[in-house]
């Protein structure tokens, strides 16, 4: 089964998302912060994730390079999740090596359609 | 040669034929006139003789009263005693008088060179007086030249005393007229000024050349600047034997200085300040920055949350509604969609003001952001029951816009028309080229807006009084945004409308916009978006990146 991990300060966020993936048929962990994220890539091996960027502590773009500069990591699909949307934001996301990146609102049915679309492309 | 006029006061006419003789033998020339009475001597003396020949002693007059005579008549004309017996008391006494010489008549032959020596003295006298005399208007010139003059003169010797002092200079002193001539500063004035002269003086000495000072005499308001020059003068061009000094009044320039140096000054203040309210307005924008988005993250997550339960329920993830559920739920989406529009109507007029709403032109197809525009409006066009009919001829020019922004612009018309026309009725959307411009238009077959409205209704949150009256809900600022966008890209907007016929609103772009007018933003914050989802259904929505108003057709309907 695939294994997405959402990680999001909103507990809101969090509930809709997992309920949308696991309708859909994915096995969805979650954190509440950056640092939670970390320490799950560490022990686990998840999928893709879903990266909210504007977190307490650790930010999600800090996240992602952590990600970047560890082996076992480097390749993980991520897709941000940001209601800030400033560009510098997503351009800085893309450079770390963002898979792609979702602003809020958004419609479910959109990000359900976004984590399929780059699993088909990370698969190949 | 002219002939030499002769006055002889002579009692005998023997004696002045003699004379006159003894003038010829030494070959002097002359015309003589003989007088003997005091009345006929000044009536001769009137004449103007070149010289007098005068007996020493006469009947009723003599020689020392004549000599009185031509001394009190100012007249120049020598005079020279001849007697024929002379003692050297009478001698003196004639010369006392102011003969020129004396001789004895037994001695003629020393008459003609007495007579020449004496014109001889007599014009050596002339010339002498005339020396003096142009001398004398010399020195009054030049003292006029020193005591008019507007500056201040002084001469002083080298032990510091006044040889010139003008009226100018002992004004600059506080001294009385004519009181420093002779006297040195130590005498004339307090002490600390008179040293600091005396420096002054001595410093030009010891250099033994010019030298310029600005100095200040006088108390109070009546303190006035001078610009000081003194220079050594030297007789014999090597030691100096004097000190020369000229002050210009400079008062009014060193006013004028210093005004110009307060204004200056001001200027610089002036200047600080407005860097200062610089900053703050660059605090101030950095704030509001800030706050746009706190906004954007607070106020549109929970609508992410809300939005997107709804849209789940809609779809079935939580069930099947019944029809009576669909259709509440159904109000829920649309009152959430409209939420979204405003927050970003709100975020978009920030940023216009802010100046980071940025242009991005690009060539671009206007039949394609037709389309986009008509496939975001469609499920409204369906639930309303009103249709959409598209008139462009087969080929449209490309313009430079912003695709995006243009298409919210198009979007945002056609929703506006849709709220205002009657279900059963369609709207028409249309671009033709004119001349330099392509016209966009959007007619509907509404109610209309009544001709007071009109001028109001591309106002910021301006809204009509049919919105207000069938309580549709709008924070009255698409307009508002549609006309700053289309006037960003060289564009203009405009509306025209008939209270039965409906309403036209039509823009014009530029066929040749000038890439140039890209706006530089500081900041560009796309408010929504991202690159276009993959459709998965029939309810297929359009979001554009960087463009917020694409969600204003958000969401599915049944």
């Amino acid at each position: 089964m695939t294994r997405v991990l959402v990680v999001d300060d909103d507990p809101g966020i969090v509930a809709l998302v997992s309920y949308k993936l696991g309708r859909s048929g994915f096995e969805v962990d979650s954190v509440g912060d950056g640092q939670a994220a970390v320490d799950f890539v560490a022990t686990q091996t998840p999928d893709l994730m879903m990266l909210d960027i504007m977190m307490p502590g650790l930010s999600g773009l800090e996240v992602l390079e952590r990600l970047r500069a560890s082996e076992t990591t480097a390749k993980l699909p991520v897709i941000m999740l940001t209601a800030m949307a400033q560009e510098s934001d997503v351009e800085r996301g893309f450079e770390l090596g963002a898979d792609d990146y979702i602003i809020k609102p958004f419609s479910p049915r959109e990000l359900l359609g976004r984590v399929n679309a780059v699993l088909a492309r990370s698969a190949r | 040669m002219c002939a030499l006029r002769v006055l002889m006061l002579e009692d005998r006419a023997e004696d002045a034929e003699l004379l006159a003789l003894a003038l010829h033998r030494d070959g002097i020339e002359c015309e003589w006139t003989r007088v003997q009475t005091r009345s006929e001597f000044l009536s001769g003396l009137r004449e103007g003789p070149d010289i007098v020949l005068s007996d020493y002693s006469l009947p009723g007059f003599n020689a020392l009263e004549a000599l009185a005579i031509v001394t009190e008549t100012r007249v120049e004309t020598p005079v020279i005693v001849v007697t024929g017996a002379m003692s050297e008391e009478t001698c003196v006494e004639s010369l006392r008088h102011g003969a020129s010489d004396y001789l004895l008549k037994d001695r003629l032959a020393r008459l003609g060179p007495a007579v020449k020596q004496a014109m001889a003295d007599q014009k050596l006298r002339i010339s002498r007086r005339e020396a003096e005399q142009a001398s004398e208007r010399l020195g009054a010139t030049l003292r006029g030249v020193v005591n008019n003059s507007p500056s201040a003169i002084f001469v002083k010797d080298r032990e510091g005393r006044y040889l010139i002092a003008n009226r100018r200079l002992e004004e600059m002193l506080g001294l009385p007229a004519d009181s420093a001539t002779g006297l040195r500063d130590r005498d004339l004035l307090p002490a600390p000024i008179a040293d600091a002269l005396a420096a002054l003086d001595g410093d030009c000495i010891a250099a033994n050349r010019p030298r310029q000072h600005e100095e200040e005499f006088g108390d109070g308001a009546d303190r006035r600047s001078y610009l000081s020059v003194r220079y050594p003068i030297s007789g014999d061009g090597e030691a100096t034997d004097a000190i020369g000094g000229i002050y210009t009044d400079i008062t009014a320039m060193k006013r004028i200085e210093n005004d110009i140096r307060v204004a200056r000054a001001e200027l610089r203040n002036q200047a600080a300040h407005l860097e200062q309210d610089n900053l703050d307005l660059r605090e101030l924008d950095h704030v509001k920055a800030e706050f746009l988005q706190s906004v954007s993250h607070e106020l549109r997550t929970p609508l992410s949350i809300i939005n997107g339960t709804v849209e789940m329920m809609l779809e079935g993830d939580f069930g099947q509604l019944s029809t009576e559920e669909r259709e509440l739920v159904a109000t829920v989406e649309k009152a959430g969609d409209r939420l979204d529009t405003t927050i970003i109507d709100l975020l978009t007029v920030f940023q216009m003001d802010r100046g980071g709403f940025a242009v991005n032109l690009r060539p671009t197809q206007l039949s394609d952001i037709i389309a986009r525009a008509t496939h975001a409006v469609g499920p409204m066009l369906d639930n309303a029951g009103i249709r959409a009919e598209i008139d462009i001829p087969q080929e449209l020019p490309s313009v430079s816009v912003d695709g995006d922004q243009i298409t919210r612009v198009l979007i945002n018309l056609v929703t506006n028309a849709i709220k205002f026309s009657p279900s059963d009725t369609t709207i028409t959307i249309s671009a033709h080229p004119h001349s330099s411009e392509v016209v966009v238009a959007v007619r509907d077959a509404g109610a209309g807006i009544p001709k007071a409205e009109q001028s109001q209704i591309f106002l910021r949150f301006h809204r009509g009084s049919a919105a207000v009256r069938e309580s549709m809900q709008g924070a009255g600022l698409g307009l508002a945004i549609s006309k700053e966008i289309v006037e960003r890209q060289r564009g203009w907007i405009d509306l025209e409308s008939d209270e039965h016929r409906g309403t036209t609103v039509s823009f014009g772009l530029p066929l040749d916009v000038d890439r140039s007018i890209e706006h530089r933003g500081e900041v560009r914050i796309p408010l929504s978006g991202g690159p276009p989802g993959p459709s998965d259904g029939a309810n297929q929505t359009i979001r554009q990146p960087d463009d917020p108003a694409a969600n204003t057709a958000e969401g599915g309907r049944p």
